[in-house]
């Protein structure tokens, strides 16, 4: 780039502005549409699960006001004991959208909220991709910049999160994490209150938006830390961080969900520290300026061993009397990956909180992965305070993203922007048409000198002089240009293809193919949510496995009794009971929770593995946790340790009400031919074709609805029986079985029979 | 004071009494008699039909321009889950056919008879006669029987009615035919029957002839018949027609929230035996699908609800006659509800004519669009349409063949509006899909002035945005220097 400016006319240098927003425009309209996969393929719809949540509550709170949605109580979701949902959310997200929803229609815009939703991901995208620009700026060149924009548009890792439609606080957490990093570095550079300020505004922002600001409050503090061990203190680091850190987290306070916690929660502890550390630094450099340097020394070492002591004293001493929380559970899991799966099993049960599978690095980055490191090293050649910053940052990065899959995230802007650094500065060396001057004496040895900065003064003489091998001959520079540009050709056609294979699902509506090539659409989620939205009453109650409950309260406006936002541990137990028990046992439970309907996936139809049978251990174990003498995980297993769901599963697991919901009369879909379960591809026991199995028989609730490949299944609970029986008796007699001591005798005929009887019991 | 408004209230009490005793005995005039009588009751469509074909001679001593028809009054009033309405009425003495206007009479409470006025064409003198026709609609009227069924099991509907036209003349001679799709097969006793009554023709059963019935005669029968199909009943339809000059589009989005009024399944819904019924090919009272043809050059259809778009739709883009298949996400079986949204254009010279153009640049239009074009074999409890013209434009006039609506002027801003555009809401209440037939045709006039009132007011906001952030940009607020 250097070298551009060099050879070309200034006219054409005042031209380069342009030029660099054409391109960041352009980067920002790849950012955006390489997000549409979904919206093309599908329709404008909201994805997977919490996105549905976020949506419904921005719905709340475009039909409300701002202050009744921080109020927001909502008794449709954890029946009976509903959601503080106002004091538990994270409002960024949906302040912004409302805020965009309301301006535009103030533009008399008649847009729907649904698509300001849908699309807010891709837009925020595009910015994100103009702050990488100004960070990376900061750190190297406009060039370097530029190239990290470009990255961070299109790398998977941030794709993953961010596509149309994934409506979630990530969508634009990321953004807000890089300008309060961009706004944070200039601070620091600059010494400036007013650019600290600005940090501490979008750190509020963050904070506003996504659980993951912990990040921030903690790197910016090591970031601090580090500088002042290293001698680095100087009045603009003390100007940034203190005005940062002072109205930030008066900032933060103000969110109802974070509330007092940057005061008295441990992972809010660094940052204070931090600073009271800089007013001793500070204080002491004052000092210093003051006193002879003996007694300083002295001053200096007393006050350090005391202030050390009193202030870890204090913190453990704090903790213990509790002002100060101890560490979450979640945070337990960063450390230990072991952790969760014996303590928490809800935790450990989402896919997304399992550690990092190698190949992932490298599906989500790509070629970046390895120009990361590459990028880290050619920080530390200059080491200036902010190049620190990004060490920090892609260390702490790489360690979390490596512990948590969802966290890959937050790893990616920080290697895009170093694979960015690192391909700039390869860039600037094979673009640079100088020769310089050390290495013509030898060209075999250049190999040796690769990472040394020479000048780049024109040397006609080293032009015309031309060696053919070694790194400054031009083959040599095509070789590896070219080989460049072949990666980045290959990085793309990488990005496209998983942005398009592996992210962009909705996973509301799946597709398949047909066998003549032609896409069929399986929209069994939503059929069966529309029924219950418009065929039951109004105020029926829901029961299903957590991962459906903000799905259910979104698309079928009903209440549910647990949903993903999981707070209440025992609540998820209870379904799970209530899944995993015997008939007589659930109905009870079900009862006391006034269930109306239960829904359960089943995908063994048509291969749909993310069902509930597939689920169903997380249920067991859940709920063992809470009754281990009432459900055991080991009754589900055969005595040689298998998973069956066939002829030889146990009896706890055929008599269990997920099994029954799941298998009510599957079999006789295939009539003489074996019932194939295609999930588990085991065969269901068919009393058609096999008269020692009996047919599964319901007696407490009832079918009320299946989709149209059997995925969704709804169960209506049956009232109590009006005669008082119980329901297996009344089911038994129903079916003209006489069961129990009392018989009547039946009239001969029998559709008479059914009437009589009745009346005889009364 | 007190005393004096007491006395009036008195005073006004009796006269409502005695107008109401005057109203509700009111019998018209045996000016007519009725000489040959021909009622249709239609049952092959999803609400009942009826149409009677009848010669009336005037008996009296005077010219009458006046004829009275009756109809039961409940189910002409507010009654919530039946009504009749009145499809047309004609008169056959001079070429051409007439159309004959309706008013609504007075009532008979005692009879239960609502009366309508017809004006005739021209006063009929003693001994004349003329042919009158009238064709009735009503919702509601044929119920299920039983009112609950099993998931694969055939339909009853049970018609209740009479063996005689409620006439308020004498009628010398009338018959009553009545059309069924299917009788059941055990037929014997689906249907009132009487010494020779009635004569039954493969599906339709005629009783008759019967003379010289007094005024008001009414026998009660009933007709039991399968039904195989759904009762598909909107509850509401929300259409609206956008009218773009920019873009010379046409756009039409109809919501319907709709019901099917069949009988009720008397167990839960079994997707195994829907399957199997499916494969078996048998008819089924559940609503499948629609299929619905739009007007020629309808493209961009779109068929969503209110969780985003169905994917099951097919649309036949066929020039002359395009064709939209599209199936809810479930079957609807009776007592289901159904929500959705269609949506699609048309090129606007299609429907839009110029009438006159004026030296100042402002035309005249007139848009003809039809007042329904929702799918057939329908009912609407409620049917809202609104027309949204451009901005800018007046109405001048709102006509259409179809009377019975409440009509609202409305303003809406939309799409970057300043003043905001007008809106004709017409508000109808018990239709049928034979409505469809209704033209509407709104005149109003658009001038080119306000057709560049947006652009205009658009690029000088985004100018002012500009010009200030030029201003803004140069001014230092620098403290340090």
């Amino acid at each position: 780039m250097v070298v551009l400016r060099l050879s070309i006319p200034p006219s054409a240098v005042q031209a380069l502005p342009l030029l660099r927003t054409v391109i960041l425009l352009t980067i920002a309209g790849a950012a955006i549409s390489s997000r549409l996969f979904s919206v093309a393929r599908f329709e404008s719809i909201i994805h997977e699960f919490d996105p549905w949540f976020n949506f419904r509550a921005t719905k709340y709170l475009v039909s409300h006001d701002f202050y009744s949605f921080l109020d927001w109580f909502d008794d449709r979701t954890w029946y009976p004991l509903g959601r503080v949902t106002g004091g538990t959310l994270y409002p960024g997200l949906m302040v912004t959208s409302a805020l965009i929803y309301h301006s535009l229609k103030a533009l008399t815009l008649p847009v729907d909220i649904r698509n300001v939703c849908v699309m807010l991901a891709p837009v925020f995208s595009g910015l994100t991709a103009y702050v990488t620009y100004l960070f990376t700026t900061e750190m190297k060149n406009e060039g370097a910049g530029l190239l990290a924009a470009a990255f961070i548009g299109i790398a998977p890792g941030y794709i993953s999160r961010s596509v149309a439609g994934s409506y979630d606080n990530e969508a634009i957490a990321i953004f807000l994490l890089m300008f309060t990093f961009y706004l944070w570095i200039k601070a620091l550079k600059l010494g400036s209150s007013f650019w600290g300020a600005l940090t501490a505004l979008f750190y509020f922002y963050m904070v506003a938006a996504w659980g993951g600001y912990v990040f921030i409050t903690n790197i910016i503090p090591l970031h601090a830390l580090v500088l002042i061990v290293m001698g680095r203190y100087s009045n603009r680091l003390y100007v940034a961080y203190s005005s940062w850190y002072s109205l930030g987290t008066l900032g933060s306070m103000q969110i109802p969900f974070v509330g007092f916690l940057p005061i008295r929660s441990s992972e809010h502890m660094g940052a204070l520290g931090v600073f009271g550390l800089l007013q001793l630094v500070g204080f002491s450099q004052y000092v210093r300026a003051r006193l002879p340097s003996r007694q300083f020394k002295v001053l200096v070492t007393v006050a350090t061993v005391g202030l050390l002591a009193l202030g870890a004293f204090a913190v453990v001493g704090l903790t213990f009397t509790g002002v100060i929380a101890p560490w979450t559970g979640r945070f337990y899991s960063l450390w230990d990956t072991g952790y969760a799966k014996i303590h928490i099993p809800i935790i450990a049960s989402v896919s997304e909180h399992q550690p990092t599978a190698w190949p992932s690095f490298f599906f989500d980055t790509h070629m970046l992965i390895w120009l990361f490191p590459a990028g880290v090293y050619l920080l530390f050649q200059q080491l200036r305070d902010e190049h620190l910053f990004v060490i920090i940052y892609a260390i702490l990065g790489s360690y979390f993203a490596g512990v948590m899959v969802r966290l890959m995230l937050t790893l990616t802007p920080v290697v895009c922007i170093c694979g960015a650094i690192a391909l700039s500065t390869i860039f600037d060396q094979f673009t640079n048409l100088a020769t310089p001057e050390s290495t013509r004496e030898d060209p075999e040895d250049s190999e040796d000198t690769k990472e040394e900065r020479s000048s780049s003064l024109l040397n006609i003489n080293a032009l015309t002089r031309t060696p053919i091998v070694g790194i400054f001959s031009p083959w040599s520079r095509v070789v590896v240009m070219g080989s460049f540009l072949v990666y980045l050709y290959m990085f793309v056609q990488h990005c496209t293809w998983v942005t398009s294979n592996a992210y962009s699902s909705p996973s509301v509506v799946l597709a398949s193919q047909l066998p003549d090539g032609s896409t069929h659409i399986i929209d069994d989620f939503r059929e069966a949510y529309y029924w219950l939205r418009k065929n039951t009453p109004e105020d029926a109650k829901i029961m299903s496995w957590w991962d459906y409950g903000y799905q259910i309260g979104g698309m079928a406006d009903r209440t549910t009794l647990v949903d993903n936002n999981t707070w209440n541990n025992t609540h998820i137990a209870t379904v799970g009971k209530a899944m995993s028990s015997r008939e007589e046992v659930s109905y009870p439970i079900l009862r006391k929770h006034d269930v109306d309907y239960i829904l359960v996936i089943f995908g063994g139809l048509i291969g749909y593995s993310g069902d509930d049978m597939n689920k169903f251990l997380w249920m067991v174990r859940i709920a063992e946790g809470i009754w281990p003498d009432e459900v055991q995980e080991r009754n589900f297993f055969t005595p040689r340790g298998e998973y069956r769901v066939d002829e030889q599963a146990t009896p706890t697991m055929r008599n269990s009400m997920m099994y029954k919901m799941s298998y009510y009369r599957f079999p006789e879909l295939f009539g003489r031919q074996p019932a194939m379960d295609r999930v588990r591809n085991q065969r269901i026991p068919s009393p058609v074709t096999d008269s020692s199995a009996a047919p599964i028989q319901l007696n407490t609730v009832q079918e009320a609805f299946t989709s149209e490949n059997w995925i969704v299944r709804v169960y209506k609970v049956k009232d109590l029986d009006i005669f008082g029986r119980d329901h297996a008796a009344a089911t038994a007699f129903e079916e003209g079985k006489k069961k129990g001591g009392r018989t009547i005798k039946a009239p001969p005929s029998g559709g008479q029979a059914k009437g009589k009887a009745r009346v005889l019991r009364v | 004071m007190a005393s004096m408004i007491y006395r009036t209230l008195q005073l006004y009490l009796l006269l409502l009494l005695v107008a109401r005793l005057a109203v509700a005995s009111f019998v018209p005039s045996p000016a007519f008699q009725i000489q040959n009588l021909l009622r249709t009751v239609d049952l092959t469509k999803s609400y009942l039909r009826e149409s009677a074909s009848f010669i009336i001679e005037n008996i009296s001593e005077e010219s009458q321009d006046e004829y009275y028809l009756a109809l039961p009054f409940d189910i002409v009033g507010n009654s919530t889950d039946k009504h009749l309405v009145i499809m047309d009425v004609k008169e056959k003495r001079v070429d051409p056919v007439v159309n004959l206007v309706v008013e609504a009479g007075p009532a008979n409470e005692d009879l239960g008879i609502q009366f309508y006025k017809l004006q005739l064409s021209k006063p009929l003198a003693p001994g004349e006669v003329s042919t009158i026709q009238i064709a009735t609609a009503s919702i509601g009227a044929l119920e299920p029987q039983p009112k609950l069924i099993k998931q694969p099991e055939a339909q009853n509907l049970l018609w209740t009615g009479s063996k005689q036209a409620l006439i308020p003349y004498k009628v010398a001679r009338q018959r009553t035919k009545i059309k069924t799709p299917r009788l059941p097969d055990r037929g014997a006793n689906a249907y009132s029957k009487a010494k020779d009554d009635p004569q039954v023709d493969g599906t339709t059963l005629t009783y008759g002839p019967y003379f010289d019935a007094e005024a008001f005669a009414a026998e009660a029968i009933q007709v039991r018949y399968e039904y195989h199909f759904p009762i598909v009943e909107v509850t509401k339809l929300e259409r609206e027609l956008w009218v773009s000059h920019y873009g010379g589009n046409l756009a039409t989005e109809e919501r319907y929230w709709i019901t099917n009024s069949a009988a009720k399944l008397s167990e839960t819904f079994s997707r195994l035996r829907w399957q199997a019924s499916g494969m078996a090919g048998e008819r089924s009272t559940a609503i499948k699908g629609f299929s619905l043809h739009l007007r020629p050059g309808a493209r961009d259809v779109y068929f969503t609800d209110e969780i985003g778009n169905v994917s099951t739709s097919n649309f036949r883009a066929d020039i002359r006659d395009p064709v939209l298949d599209f199936r809810p996400r479930f079957p609807i079986f009776g007592g289901w509800n159904y929500s959705f949204t269609l949506g699609w254009n048309h090129d606007l010279g299609r429907s839009l004519k110029v009438v006159s153009t004026e030296e100042s640049g402002s035309n005249t239009y007139i848009l003809r669009v039809p007042f329904l074009e929702g799918p057939e074999n329908t009912v609407y409890d409620v049917a809202e349409v609104s027309i949204i013209l451009p901005e800018g434009a007046n109405v001048v006039d709102v006509f259409s063949t179809y009377k019975d609506y409440s009509k609202e002027e409305l303003l809406l801003k939309s799409h970057l509006d300043t003043v905001g555009r007008t809106v004709i809401k017409l508000t109808a209440e018990n239709v049928v899909d034979e409505h469809r037939r209704n033209d509407l045709y709104i005149t109003y006039t658009y001038s080119s002035a306000s057709s560049l009132h947006k652009p205009i007011i658009v690029s000088a906001a985004i100018a002012a945005v500009f010009f200030a952030w030029i201003i803004l940009g140069r001014i230092d607020v620098s403290i340090a220097k």
